[in-house]
């Protein structure tokens, strides 16, 4: 058998679909000889209303298979954590069920939820060594000591902290505080794992090994794991599905992949991908042959609208037109398509790639989480704001320039421009 | 040229001087106060103690040697007011500690009507020693006290207990006005320590499977060790020193057998006029309170609580 597939469902609240998960069959031959327990879960319509009347998550549905791991992301404040300490059983359900293993947990306290949690903050308990603060919920347990000395040496094996275990934390650097909050976890061979955020306090460079870390370590317990985090590279990178969450709404939930060709809405749109994907306000012609972005036109095949038939349902409307910066290619790169210029404005050379921020005479839309990155967000339109090219490096491209992008209108998204939703049919 | 030289020089120098002079002079106010009204005071009452000094201007002050503190040994009110000063160390500190920790896991969640219990229990402090001191002896009056009537409330008979006139009942009013007077103020010290606790920690014990106790006894009891300490030597060195309530309330009697070090220094000073024995006390008083907080600094800096 060449992999596990596994389908799971994609409870989205309006849509409800199947998709197919892969997970490698290595991960689940080393799940069956650790333990048989298989555990998911479930959220059904949780809905949490804070006592001054705050409604943070309204009606969530989600389901998370056992072994998978679920990313959920989105700005601060869009509720994540707040699903993450539902779960955790460290805030009530104001209403909904929250089901570990098909069994309602909302009214179990945290200690018999039988869950580890990796903290933003590591929360290691300072006056304890390693060792202890790896051993402590099997202390909790009543194991013996000798058992609770064995597992807490095997885990700081597989994390690679056996030289660390007599240390405080405070004798600790940041990365290997989060190794200890790692171990501390999969040390009590959890059914859920739970993981808020546990990257954000490490540098740049460590937070990309530490992924990977994360990932292999996950892979190794095999368990259902929610893994909230605000950073889109990680859920990209890291995510067997993700789920989008924006003011305590599920916007969307899919494998990485699909997030990023297919988003459903603007907002999703503006939050996957690195940079953000350009965003123009855009007409299309009444005769549906081509697109106005701002005072250039792009013609369109036909295939567009046989691919999104629900496009010729706009003729001579206004509509937002997505473009992804990897998809705007230098002049003279082979590559089929159309040609729409711009003014450089800024170049960035990466090394491995140029990101050209050039205006157009067209009016760029900001979704809500560029406007948060630009620390601006009153107007979600604004003309005079850049987009980005991400071309191969060797152009000669200086600000001021007047350049031209070449562009495969198949590769455009369309947005309706009152919903905000894809028009993907 | 020479002369231009010179004056640089001269100049430079000044600078170097003030420089170094400015902080020694800001330094000046604070070092003089405290040295007139703490070093000289502690100096002089440790030379008293030498001598059987009297506080008329012009007595003779003969030289004692170390007569002072060999009498202290032999004297059989300082064994009653020692056993008196340590049994209220013992009863008195912990139960503050333990009703102030109390209250302080109480309210130390903002829950409705909790600033209103915070001030309750913290009011007593804020109260003068020598007003609750009599308010407390009104309540355990024999005629007409407050603990009598209810006494009688409970009993069906009247009842006319003179609490404060008998050894072990009125050292019983002297702990509950102290311990009544005094939770307020390691309430606070706690409230402050628990709230600086993150609470995640707790969260992540209560995941770890810990049950409430073990919460307090791995996570919040070690991160409020600092807060303990600091709570426990201060308790001490207050308690050891007992004063006003026990001069307001039994002056020491019946019999000297409600004596704490305190008072029976004050009774040696100021009505035997027995300055040299007084200050003897207090110096031995003071090594040993040194030694005891600094026992209690070593023994809860290494305790794992």
């Amino acid at each position: 058998m060449a992999g596990l597939f596994r389908t799971a469902l994609l409870t989205q609240k309006l849509e409800p679909r199947f998709a197919k998960l892969c997970i490698a069959c290595g991960s689940y031959q080393q799940d069956e000889q650790r333990k048989s327990i298989v555990a998911s879960i479930s959220l059904e319509e949780v809905t949490k209303v804070y006592p001054n009347g705050y409604e943070a998550i309204h009606g969530l549905d989600l389901e998370i298979a056992d072994g998978e791991l679920m990313v959920m992301v989105g700005p601060s404040g869009c509720g994540k954590t707040t699903v993450l300490r539902m779960i955790a059983g460290l805030e009530d359900v104001s209403s909904g069920l929250v089901k570990i293993d098909d069994q309602v947990v909302n009214d179990i306290a945290p200690r018999d939820r039988d869950i580890a949690m990796v903290f933003q903050s590591y929360a290691l308990y300072p006056q304890m060594s390693v060792a202890q603060n790896i051993g402590f919920a099997l202390r909790m347990k009543k194991l013996p000591k000798t058992e609770i000395d064995r597992r807490v040496r095997e885990a700081a094996a597989v994390l690679g902290i056996t030289d660390w275990l007599s240390r405080k934390p405070a004798q600790l650097s940041g990365g290997q505080r989060q190794r200890v909050a790692m171990g501390r976890a999969i040390v009590r061979e959890p059914n859920v794992f739970l993981m808020d955020e546990p990257l954000s306090n490490l540098d740049a460079k460590l937070r990309v090994q530490m992924r990977a870390e994360v990932a292999r370590v996950q892979k190794r317990i095999g368990v259902a794991t929610l893994y909230v985090t605000h950073d889109q590279t990680e859920a990209m990178t890291l995510g067997h599905r993700v789920a989008v969450m924006r003011a305590g709404e599920l916007q969307q939930c899919d494998v990485p992949q699909s997030l990023y060709d297919r988003p459903k809405n603007l907002f999703v749109a503006g939050f996957i991908g690195s940079p953000s994907m350009n965003l123009f306000q855009a007409r299309l012609s009444d005769d549906l042959t081509s697109l106005s972005i701002g005072n250039q036109t792009v013609p369109l095949p036909a295939d567009v609208f046989g691919h999104r038939p629900e496009l010729r349902k706009y003729p001579g409307q206004t509509l937002i037109v997505g473009i992804r910066p990897e998809d705007l290619h230098a002049p003279g790169s082979n590559r089929v398509g159309v040609d729409i210029s711009g003014v450089v404005e800024l170049v960035e050379a990466l090394g491995a790639e140029l990101l050209v921020h050039f205006s157009m005479d067209a009016k760029l839309v900001q979704s809500e989480m560029s406007s948060q990155a630009n620390e601006s967000g009153e107007d979600e339109t604004d003309t005079g704001q850049v987009a980005v090219a991400r071309i191969e490096p060797g152009y000669a491209v200086r600000a001021g320039d007047r350049f031209t992008f070449r562009v495969d209108p198949q590769k455009f998204e369309y947005f309706d421009e009152t919903t905000e939703q894809a028009i993907w049919t | 040229m020479t002369s231009s030289s010179g004056v640089a020089v001269r100049s430079k120098r000044s600078r170097r001087v003030r420089r170094i002079a400015t902080p020694y002079l800001l330094l000046l106010p604070a070092v003089a106060i405290y040295a007139v009204f703490t070093v000289y005071p502690i100096y002089r009452q440790f030379d008293i103690s030498f001598y059987n000094w009297h506080i008329f201007p012009g007595a003779s002050n003969p030289f004692m040697g170390w007569s002072n503190y060999t009498a202290i040994f032999h004297d059989p009110v300082i064994r009653t007011a020692a056993f008196n000063s340590f049994l209220f160390i013992v009863i008195t500190v912990p139960v503050q500690m333990a009703i102030g920790l109390f209250a302080a896991a109480v309210l130390t969640d903002r829950l409705p009507g909790s600033m209103f219990w915070r001030a309750a229990v913290y009011i007593p402090v804020v109260t003068s020693w020598v007003v609750v001191s009599w308010v407390f002896s009104y309540l355990f009056a024999s005629q007409g006290g407050v603990m009598n009537a209810v006494a009688g409330f409970f009993s069906g008979h009247t009842v006319a207990i003179d609490w404060t006139a008998q050894t072990w009942t009125a050292n019983v009013v002297i702990w509950l006005l102290s311990i009544w007077k005094g939770v307020g103020w390691s309430f606070i010290i706690f409230l402050a320590a628990l709230d600086g606790i993150p609470k995640q920690l707790l969260e992540s014990a209560r995941i770890d499977g810990a049950r409430e106790w073990h919460v307090w006894r791995h996570v919040v009891l070690p991160s409020i060790r600092g807060a303990v300490t600091f709570v426990t030597v201060l308790l001490v060195i207050g308690a050891a020193q007992v004063f006003t309530q026990i001069f307001e309330i039994t002056k020491g009697g019946p019999y000297n057998s409600t004596q704490s070090m305190m008072t029976y220094m004050y009774q040696q000073a100021f009505s035997n006029f027995a300055f040299g024995y007084a200050a003897a006390l207090a110096s031995l008083l003071a090594v040993v309170l040194f030694g005891l907080s600094a026992a209690e600094i070593r023994i809860m800096r290494h305790q794992d609580l």
